[in-house]
């Protein structure tokens, strides 16, 4: 007997403390940022039932400042940027055709910085005057320890802290692994569209994070009485240093569903991503752009050169519209199979598309004078951080679920799935367009009868539920295909790119032959070209 | 696979326009700083990758190295774990006291031991594999 195998089996719980595979990392942050949802997903439901009639009905004002900035930090911080990249711990050493991740001890030191950071945010709700109550973005003078006392608003300034030097240690990793880790024969303009998306997510939180870290020690030594900010001055270079972090992590939020939905479609239609170098290309150029317009977030403070702004605002649209031409160009001519993955993926383009041509509003200094502060705001980013991720995400789920898991989840309960966050999506946000037109101020708790809102907000209330429902759907489609136990094989959707080379989920050395690499859609040139079976053709095989 | 780091060498161009946009118009110096700051790290960055370039193996160089294609990675890293909890653990300390800062200390030093073991077993079993 070899000393391998007498070794004894390490319990589970071990892989969730100390896991240096890619995948148990992977997706121990994905379950986790999963549990944030859901957790900032019920502080939204609280906000919800308080608005949907004026008065106040459930909670003080107080608690509602707390709920809005809860749930704000909770879903920017704790769920949708961790999702963001723990996408790409799974997937990106399997799609580059790598066996781990660059420095994966280093990736989990930033799991656990990221998850203490978390649990210190939200513990907060312990404190005798309630968690931090200043807005995600904690705005200065509001975030100053004579306006917000208490530990509560300390401890959401070092869990931000906390989660940011954690997602700091995985977007290296992730840069590396892109960097150095690639196949032999996968060359940059051959990695496949999500690791491109991947990789400049790692450029921007590497660029943008350590800002965050820095801007939230000196609020955290302000509040301990070292006065850094001062005054109007205090108050610009606090949103400024804020906004260099808040605006990149927007796109950190969206550039890794961008390549969840367009591999969902390209595999579905059987065709290779249309116009895929320019994308490429424009991936770079949408990057530095988005490092550029932080301050549109400060139009109205009058301390920023606003035109400059506006201009590299209004210019983010010649990337963006390269990436929706580029998915308008893959499904024209295919052979769509209208799997759940490539209508998530559809919807998710169309769905930002609303929050995009919003931004054109509010990328205007002039109509952003009447919008800021307002509901439109909120619908605005709503429609490009909720739907913009959510709807990218789940294409990615339905998608890569048999990869990770050896099953596919069930395409009836997928649709149904994506029917009520269609409905729920639209009927949450789109009528804050309204609202905020009329003039609804963000962050208020009430509103008089007499302003005629509450229908509005009634549907908004009625719309959070049915996002909360579809989202019920989700997990029951979850267990009921984890339960049923049916093999999906090792590429369920005739997949193109390297990690559905490998079993469904893949050995702890992810490949056991790698197939060589001749463009960014290995698998489908070998297809093509008859050296790989298709997966009809694997179907058929006797086991 | 120098050239990887054309992608970063050409993002940093992108963010050296908007700083040289930014110090031409706009009249915040900390604005102009901060885009000139990330341009100036991306540099670095690319710099790094060019200067310390490697690649994976291929097929043939494999099977000239049979170390190369040993998984010398333990499955798991108890260390690094703690060395996130250490930190996590001192930074809470900044609110709740000295004391756990001391502990999130103690912790690391434990932490990194434990890494040093785990790496030093790594290099054995390279060393092994090599003979």
């Amino acid at each position: 007997m070899s000393t391998i195998a007498a070794r004894r089996r390490a319990p589970a719980w071990t892989s969730v403390i100390g896991a240096t595979d890619h995948k148990t990392l992977g997706r121990n942050l994905l379950i986790a940022a999963f549990a944030f949802f859901i957790a900032g997903g019920v502080l939204a439901l609280l906000m919800r039932l308080e608005l949907a009639a004026p008065g106040m009905q459930f909670v003080s004002h107080d608690t509602y400042s707390e709920l809005f900035t809860m749930h704000g930090s909770t879903m920017i911080y704790l769920f949708v940027t961790p999702l963001a990249l723990a996408l790409g711990v799974y997937l990106v050493p399997l799609q580059i055709g790598a066996a781990d991740i660059s420095a994966p001890r280093l990736a989990n030191v930033g799991f656990w910085l990221y998850i203490t950071g978390g649990l210190t945010l939200e513990s907060g709700f312990l404190t005798a005057q309630g968690p931090g109550k200043a807005g995600w973005f904690a705005t200065w003078p509001l975030s100053t320890s004579g306006a917000t006392p208490g530990t509560g608003m300390n401890l959401w300034v070092l869990g931000v802290i906390m989660s940011a030097l954690g997602m700091i240690a995985i977007g290296v990793c992730l840069l590396g692994t892109i960097m150095r880790r690639r196949a032999p024969g996968m060359t940059l303009l051959r990695m496949p569209p999500f690791t491109w998306t991947q990789l400049v997510t790692a450029l921007m939180v590497i660029g943008g994070f350590p800002v965050l870290v820095l801007v939230m020690t000196l609020l955290y030594l302000d509040r301990q009485g070292v006065h850094i900010f001062n005054g109007f001055e205090g108050a610009i270079d606090y949103q400024n240093l804020f906004w260099f972090y808040g605006h990149p992590v927007v796109y950190v939020m969206f550039f890794p569903f961008v390549g969840c939905a367009l591999e969902a479609i390209a595999t579905n239609t059987g065709r290779r991503l249309f116009g895929y170098r320019l994308f490429a290309l424009s991936l770079l150029l949408f990057t530095a752009l988005s490092m550029s317009v932080w301050a549109h977030h400060m139009y109205t403070t009058g301390g920023i050169t606003n035109r400059y702004f506006a201009f590299t605002s209004t210019a983010l649209l010649v990337p963006a519209g390269i990436e929706y031409f580029d998915m308008l160009g893959t499904l024209i001519g295919g052979s769509i199979i209208y799997r759940t993955s490539l209508l998530f993926g559809v919807t998710f383009f169309l769905q930002f598309l609303v929050g995009g041509a919003s931004g054109i509003f509010v990328a205007s200094p002039t109509l952003d004078y009447h919008a800021h502060d307002g509901y439109f705001v909120i619908a605005h980013f709503h429609y490009t951080l909720f739907a913009g991720s959510i709807f990218g995400f789940f294409a990615g789920v339905y998608h890569w679920f048999p990869k990770a898991f050896g099953v596919t989840l069930r395409e009836g309960l997928g649709k149904l799935h994506l029917v009520l966050l269609i409905i729920g999506t639209n009927m949450t946000f789109f009528p804050m367009f309204f609202l905020g037109q009329e003039g609804m101020p963000r962050r208020v708790a009430t509103y008089p009868r007499s302003t005629g809102w509450e229908t509005l907000n009634t549907v908004e209330t009625v719309g959070a539920f049915i996002i909360a429902l579809a989202i019920v759907v989700f997990l029951w489609n979850v267990v009921v295909s984890l339960r049923s136990h049916v093999a999906a094989g090792p590429d369920p959707w005739d997949g193109q790119s390297l990690e559905w080379a490998t079993s469904s989920p893949p050995p702890r050395h992810n490949f056991d032959v790698l197939p060589p690499v001749r463009s960014y859609a290995p698998l489908l040139d070998l297809k093509k070209a008859g050296e790989w079976p298709r997966r009809r053709e694997l179907e058929e095989t006797p086991a | 696979m120098r050239r990887a780091a054309i992608p970063l060498l050409a993002w940093a161009v992108l963010l050296t326009c908007s700083a040289v946009g930014l110090w031409i118009y706009s009249h915040s110096w900390l604005n102009a700083t901060l885009i000139s700051a990330a341009a100036a790290l991306t540099y670095l960055i690319a710099l790094g990758f060019v200067i310390r370039h490697r690649r994976m193996p291929d097929a043939s160089e494999a099977r000239a190295h049979p170390e190369l294609s040993v998984r010398a990675l333990p499955d798991l890293s108890f260390g690094s774990a703690l060395i996130g909890i250490a930190i996590a653990t001192m930074i809470f300390g900044a609110e709740f006291g000295l004391f756990l800062v001391y502990i999130g200390l103690g912790l690391l030093l434990f932490g990194v031991a434990r890494l040093i073991f785990e790496l030093r077993a790594e290099r054995r079993a390279l060393e092994e594999a090599r003979r």
